[in-house]
């Protein structure tokens, strides 16, 4: 079941470096959010906010409020949240274990009474890989092209029914091929996953989202319906991003 | 200026008539002549110094061999300066030393002592030394202009002065290993390595004029290595028992939770446990042994055997106590080895296995330990060659193991019997003598066969574990 997210006040910085100054967002349930932005201006950042990942980093300090249905996430013991809470990082980042362990791990990791066939076929075919690889469950994870490998760690974040989903650039380092297959999966979570993803690229910003967030410099400049921020920016730095005159 | 001989490559452009094919290797044979002939002086010149070193030769082959070295740098002195116009004084200066060295050489008396020198000079190895202070160089010279004097050349002329170390070397080592194997696999037959070493009395009854029982005992004798080979194989087996899940332990705190003093500490600690002198150890391991005596460990640290009606205790260690004190030396190998696996995994799986809700126990079992595993397994197999090779730390607890191998017993092993073979007791000489190197070659077998264990497990776990 998807679910939505309240940020309000989300200041975030790394030692003396202010990375975030205040971010004031909605995420709907069921629908795609993509967060653009120049290089450097938090997205990532606040991607890592919203599962705490950022804490792992040394002299992270995250003040504000993140909500998960009504709940606060930073009062919420980290491991749970992550739970709920699934991420796809921009390098794809298999275990070298089989696929099938691959797939399994955050289950087993929750001791999750499943049928264990049974999701790994589910989410190796949402991630639109089980063609592929149902011959090859055993093959080390190592061994698979990029583009493979990232869609098993999609399968992977599937695999625990997590209410959210954030994708930092997933398509970024893959050829062409990989990548719009990665995009048509993300297009087909929509209603049963919400799903944030931060991209550099602004083609796919339009293809894949619901909802699109400009954040420049920390803060959120324009938030709105993707294709509304995108014919009809309403503040001249969205303006000016979106047509190219800085990156 | 223009080179006198005839080069190979014609130096003019294309003339109208090219030079017949026959004519063409003769020249080029001609043109290698000079430099092979100095080739085959140097080689034989490197021979003449490894023949020096065997053996108390006359000076002659010396003599003979540097008067054809200095020889054949002159010739190729000239003929560098009749194709390359141009002097090579290294070749000059090389046949100058040749030259020298002979002089010295048919002038020098046998032994040298006196004046200032406090040792023997032998003339042998002086003459060893001059040829392959001589051979060394003619040969790099020889070898580049064979190749023809290019900046390639160059490269190939550097081999010798790597090649000729590493192979004298890797002689040094064929010899060493080969006279241990000949003198040592003679007697290694199935009686040595299937039966023990023991002499001791043993308790019987006898009857003696009706029904009276006495009590005699009967010598009890039997010659072999079969305890000191399952002695050895306990010890290595012992100290990885306890070694491992200290050494895992102590390097997964140094590289996942050590911060500030605490951490130095540790590192400082596990460390420093390798600089400590070995016989110190054994004094350690003759301390723990002595000062338990009459306490209730003594039972766990010294060495008991059943004299026929009671366990007797001795007053030697146990292989217990010699496990623990060879731990000392096994445990930092593998704490390092852990925390340079656990250091070596690339951030991004732990980040990957947070994302996904595991808890730090679950990433630390299944990521971090598996991923660090082929360190952990090439530092055990190699502790415990170590373990198996040591008798500074047995020597003063050890014994002859007459009595069996077990946990409690007695320690010994084929290091130890070796040592006791050369400074045992007359008997135990008498009887064992022959097996001195005969030991020798099974711990040889058994260390570098753990060396390759190690090598091999490394591989296949890298490949299982870290998908290479």
């Amino acid at each position: 079941m998807p679910s939505g997210m309240e940020i309000r006040e989300l200041k975030a910085s790394y030692g003396a470096n202010q990375v975030l100054k205040g971010i004031n967002l909605d995420v709907h349930r069921g629908k795609v959010t993509a967060l653009i932005g120049p290089s450097g201006c938090g997205k990532t950042t606040l991607l890592r906010c919203l599962n705490r990942l950022s804490e792992l980093t040394k002299g992270a300090n995250v003040s504000g409020h993140i909500r998960l249905e009504g709940q606060e996430i930073l009062d919420m013991d980290p491991m749970l949240l992550r739970r709920q809470v699934g991420m796809v990082f921009q390098k794809p980042n298999p275990f070298p274990m089989s696929v099938r362990e691959n797939v399994l791990y955050g289950i087993k990791a929750a001791k999750l009474a499943v049928d264990q066939a049974e999701v790994v076929k589910a989410s190796l075919g949402k991630a639109a890989i089980w063609d592929e690889l149902k011959d090859r469950l055993e093959d080390n994870a190592f061994r698979l092209s990029v583009g493979q490998q990232q869609r098993v760690c999609i399968a992977r974040t599937l695999a625990t029914s997590p209410s959210v989903i954030l994708m930092d650039e997933p398509a970024a380092a893959l050829d062409p091929s990989s990548a719009s297959k990665v995009e048509a999966s993300i297009n087909s979570f929509r209603g049963d996953y919400t799903v944030v993803i931060v991209t550099h690229n602004m083609q796919q910003a339009l293809r894949v989202s619901d909802y699109t967030v400009f954040l420049f410099l920390g803060e959120v400049v324009e938030f709105g319906e993707t294709a509304q921020v995108f014919n009809d920016p309403q503040r001249p730095e969205t303006r000016e991003y979106i047509a190219g005159r800085f990156g | 200026m223009r080179p006198l001989l005839n080069s190979a490559v014609p130096t003019r452009p294309a003339a109208p008539a090219r030079p017949k094919p026959a004519r063409l290797a003769w020249t080029k044979l001609l043109n290698a002549a000079a430099p092979a002939v100095s080739l085959a002086t140097a080689l034989a010149a490197l021979a003449g110094a490894c023949l020096s070193l065997a053996q108390n030769t006359a000076p002659a082959l010396a003599i003979v061999e540097l008067v054809v070295l200095s020889v054949a740098q002159q010739v190729l002195f000239l003929y560098i300066y009749l194709r390359f116009a141009k002097w090579d004084f290294k070749v000059a200066l090389l046949a100058l030393l040749s030259f020298a060295g002979l002089v010295v050489l048919y002038v020098m008396p046998e032994y040298l002592t006196g004046w200032q020198f406090n040792a023997v000079v032998h003339r042998s190895f002086f003459a060893a030394v001059w040829l392959m202070a001589m051979a060394i160089p003619a040969m790099m010279c020889a070898i580049y202009y064979l190749a023809g004097a290019t900046p390639r050349a160059e490269d190939y002329a550097h081999y010798p002065l790597v090649l000729v170390p590493v192979g004298l070397a890797l002689a040094v080592y064929v010899v060493l290993i080969g006279q241990l194997v000949l003198q040592g696999l003679p007697n290694l037959t199935w009686q040595a390595i299937s039966k023990p070493y023991f002499s001791y009395g043993w308790p019987i009854k006898v009857f003696v004029g009706g029904d009276w029982p006495m009590w005699s005992s009967e010598l009890r004798t039997s010659i072999g290595l079969l305890y000191y080979l399952q002695g050895t194989g306990l010890l290595m087996l012992l100290t990885a028992v306890i070694s491992l899940p200290i050494g895992v332990g102590a390097g997964l705190y140094l590289s996942e939770y050590a911060t500030g003093i605490l951490g130095s500490l540790t590192r400082f600690a596990v460390t420093a446990l390798r600089a400590i002198s070995l016989l110190i150890l054994g004094l350690t391991a003759f301390s723990l042994t002595d000062l338990s005596s009459g306490t209730p460990l003594a039972s766990l640290l010294h060495g008991r055997y059943f004299d026929g009606f009671v366990w007797q205790t001795s007053s030697g260690g146990s292989f217990l106590a010699a496990s623990i004190v060879l731990s000392f030396l096994v445990i930092p190998l593998i704490a390092l080895a852990t925390e340079e696996g656990c250091r070596s995994l690339p951030p991004e799986l732990r980040e990957g296995s947070l994302a996904l809700g595991a808890s730090d126990e679950t990433t630390l079992w299944r990521i971090v330990l598996p991923w660090s595993l082929p360190n952990v397994v090439t530092a055990l197999l190699l502790g415990c060659a170590e373990a198996a090779g040591s008798v500074a730390v047995l020597m003063f607890i050890a014994g002859r193991g007459d009595y069996g191998v077990g946990p409690f017993s007695q320690v010994t092993s084929l290091a130890y019997a070796i040592f006791i073979i050369w400074f045992g007791d007359q008997q135990f000489k008498g009887s064992m003598g022959p097996f001195l190197f005969t030991a020798g070659v099974l711990l040889m077998i058994i260390t570098m066969g753990m060396g390759i264990a190690a090598m091999l497990t490394k591989r296949w776990l890298v490949r299982r574990h870290r998908g290479g």
